[in-house]
């Protein structure tokens, strides 16, 4: 059903759904409980966003405290997206390893985020669209800013809000943790 | 399930019921997101306060050329899925059927528009029939069931058999969608 792509981030993946293609279109499963369950990847998503950016358009870094019971998973669902990752994670073989991947729509790949693990994007073209279910809604969310990390970003003024560009750099991150 | 038969408002989210017992449009309120925006799909807390709870099971997705209908499908019971259907982009007719014989509004039909544009959503409980008709080319919808799919179970009736008035006679559909048993002649596993 899925291609569970491992990435250089542990416990990482890229998401491969078969996708049916015909004359109607197409259709594709994102997410089947049964499958993520057997695969001991977290499978309870109580949350689902939608989320609307124009080309250029930078959101992160963001991550969520390493409990080992939260996730994200980030589908592009229009346009196409630069997915950023930083393992976060003290224990991690893969601790500060920066990953990137573009994936962009019809392909329905999806990125599976672990927690501890944070994550930003750049929708690189216009009218991107990306859907994310994420374990439970979380108030307190940690971030490290865009720049702070060791990834040559392809611009150089993407917008980004104002709270991210207030974000700690990684290593005021990691002088702290 | 448990479903609550009143309208229910609050600042995130706008629940109206649609004639048919247990099946609700759901708006949500879309926010301004640095330069982008956000909507809210699913969000469990806020859902279960109208009664509507369960367990995302699977999360399907998808597009349609203008003039496609997909349709009318359920899943039987005892594996039947309830399930909330959101447009992301694109515009479509969307239409349930009450399939349900115990229900006050058997064989009722719902039909309404769902666009990329608003946030309205379209709760379907277990024992309903559904299908939609794109307006627009790349029409996206996407499911999130409360159950996985079982092939055995994977049911449907014919588009045109349940009193629907569909926006278009001669839509591009699948040969399986056309050969599809007509309601009036289809035996009920609700």
């Amino acid at each position: 059903m899925f291609e569970f792509l491992p990435t250089t981030i542990e416990g990482c993946y890229q998401i491969r759904p078969r996708v049916l293609a015909d004359h109607r279109g197409t259709f594709s499963k994102l997410f089947h409980f049964n499958t993520f369950s057997e695969k001991g990847l977290v499978h309870q998503f109580s949350d689902v966003d939608y989320l609307s950016s124009p080309r250029n358009t930078l959101r992160g870094l963001h991550f969520h405290p390493d409990d080992g019971e939260y996730a994200l998973l980030l589908t592009c669902a229009s346009g196409s997206v630069l997915h950023v990752a930083v393992d976060l994670r003290k224990n991690s073989k893969t601790y500060g390893t920066v990953y990137s991947v573009t994936l962009e729509s019809p392909t329905a790949d999806t990125l599976y985020i672990p927690a501890g693990v944070a994550h930003g994007f750049l929708s690189v073209a216009d009218d991107t669209t990306l859907l994310t279910l994420a374990s439970h809604r979380t108030s307190v969310r940690s971030g490290i800013h865009w720049q702070s990390i060791d990834f040559d970003w392809p611009v150089a003024n993407p917008v980004v809000s104002e709270e991210d560009q207030r974000l700690m750099t990684l290593s005021e991150y990691q002088r702290q943790s | 399930m448990q479903y609550s038969p009143f309208f229910v408002s609050n600042p995130h989210m706008s629940v109206r019921e649609t004639g048919i017992a247990g099946c609700f449009l759901v708006e949500r309120t879309a926010l301004r997101n640095g330069s982008g925006t956000v909507h809210d799909l699913y969000d469990s807390s806020t859902l279960r306060q109208v009664g509507i709870d369960f367990t995302i099971h699977e999360v399907l997705l998808s597009t349609s050329a203008k003039g496609v209908l997909r349709g009318l499908h359920f899943q039987a019971a005892p594996h039947s899925t309830a399930k909330l259907v959101a447009c992301l982009s694109g515009e479509v007719f969307d239409a349930v059927v009450d399939l349900r014989p115990k229900s006050q509004t058997y064989l009722k039909t719902f039909t309404t528009r769902l666009s990329g544009k608003s946030n309205t959503m379209i709760f379907i409980p277990e024992g309903l029939a559904h299908g939609f008709y794109a307006y627009e080319d790349n029409s996206t919808i996407l499911y999130m069931t409360s159950g996985v799919f079982s092939a055995k179970h994977d049911a449907g009736i014919h588009w045109n058999s349940a009193g629907i008035e569909w926006p278009d006679p001669n839509p591009i559909i699948s040969e399986r969608d056309q050969n599809l048993v007509r309601l009036e002649a289809f035996e009920n596993p609700f």
